[in-house]
């Protein structure tokens, strides 16, 4: 699999709204309840994206799932 | 809807194991201050750096093999977060001292644990802790079973296979009640409608499948919920690697991985988001790199 393809099909990897759209759609197409995310797969990110990713998906991305 | 994150408490190479706890410390307190409804603790044993003559190696190191220890630290520096184990691995462990330490957590937390069990797929643990990978599935019924007669019975008598107990009071109670949510793992495909029968809430997660094939075991799940008669249309939670930076190149530069993911392989093969936009003349460093983290 190239990386385009998983980040088209496996990865939530982008700006606020790419990452909303994207779990928006997950959670429509699949029926979820809940949304895990794992933050530093690979574990190739410094801790300082790690938890400025958190803050933006907390503040940005949550409240268009709920 | 539940918007989560887990933790597995990874730690990189050059870090030391006091600094990816204190790491791990800060995400849930992030978790906790940013809104976030809940934090999922992984279990992972003998995950040391994996070294070519160390079969044992996991690839990423973690040091979160107890959840349950983790899950009581974190209630302690927190108010507000649920806690999860994203998940307890039940065929390990004596399901009386896992009921009796997961009521605990549930009772110093005050109603904030989320019980998430499953048997795991590597059975490199099982090893560890001489437990059979082939009894893995009916161990984990069993302890799944004691555990929550566990919680429930006034008195505790139980003929297993693999448990045999008479007249236990188990103590303490769950600060919930009847007992914490349940939620198990499936990772394989025929897990799912076992799931669905028991009528439990599902974890799972994009490794090793697409989304159609995880929208296809979902379906056998939702089947075989409906076909025991439970009410409502089951509760799926999914893991899903999320970055989030300001902008999508930010949030999506990474290198060109090796030529062929091989899925199954996960976590480790899969690209992480990388500090650094890679020049052609980086690429042979990069994939150096992710060669020795392997």
């Amino acid at each position: 699999m190239t990386y385009e393809e998983l980040l088209r099909d496996r990865l939530a990897y982008g700006s606020p709204a790419t990452v909303s759209q994207k779990l928006c759609h997950l959670r429509d197409e699949l029926g979820l309840s809940g949304v895990i995310m794992e933050a530093n797969v690979g574990g190739q990110l410094s801790p300082e994206q790690v938890l400025n990713s958190i803050r933006l998906y907390a503040q940005e991305v949550a409240p268009s799932l709920r | 809807m539940h918007v989560a994150l887990v933790m597995e408490c990874d730690y990189r190479q050059g870090r030391t194991q006091e600094e990816a706890f204190s790491e791990a410390f800060t995400i849930a307190e992030a978790a906790e201050n940013c809104g976030l409804d809940g934090v999922w603790l992984a279990e992972r044993h003998f995950a040391t750096h994996r070294r070519p003559t160390d079969p044992m190696g996991a690839g990423i190191p973690s040091v979160v093999s107890v959840p349950l220890v983790w899950a009581s630290a974190i209630a302690a520096r927190s108010e507000r977060l649920r806690i999860g184990t994203g998940v307890s691995v039940l065929p390990l462990c004596h399901p009386i001292r896992l009921a009796e330490e997961a009521a605990t957590v549930d009772q110093i937390s005050r109603g904030r644990l989320d019980f998430g069990v499953g048997r795991s797929g590597f059975a490199r643990a099982y090893e560890g802790y001489g437990i059979p990978y082939g009894e893995s599935r009916e161990r984990f019924q069993e302890a799944l079973d004691v555990i929550l007669k566990a919680w429930t019975d006034d008195r505790l008598t139980y003929e297993g296979k693999y448990f045999r107990c008479e007249n236990l009071c188990v103590m303490p109670r769950p600060y919930q009640q009847p007992h914490p949510p349940i939620r198990v793992a499936a990772t394989t495909p025929d897990t799912f409608p076992m799931i669905g029968r028991m009528g439990y809430p599902l974890v799972t997660g994009l490794r090793g499948f697409d989304i159609p094939e995880v929208a296809q075991n979902l379906k056998r799940y939702r089947e075989a919920w409906h076909a025991a008669g439970h009410a409502g249309n089951g509760n799926v939670y999914i893991r899903i690697p999320v970055y989030v930076a300001a902008t999508d190149v930010q949030g999506q530069r990474s290198p060109r991985p090796a030529p062929c993911v091989p899925i199954g392989a996960w976590p480790r093969t899969l690209p992480a988001p990388r500090r650094a936009v890679v020049r052609p003349s980086q690429k042979s460093a990069w994939r150096g790199a992710s060669a020795s983290a392997r």
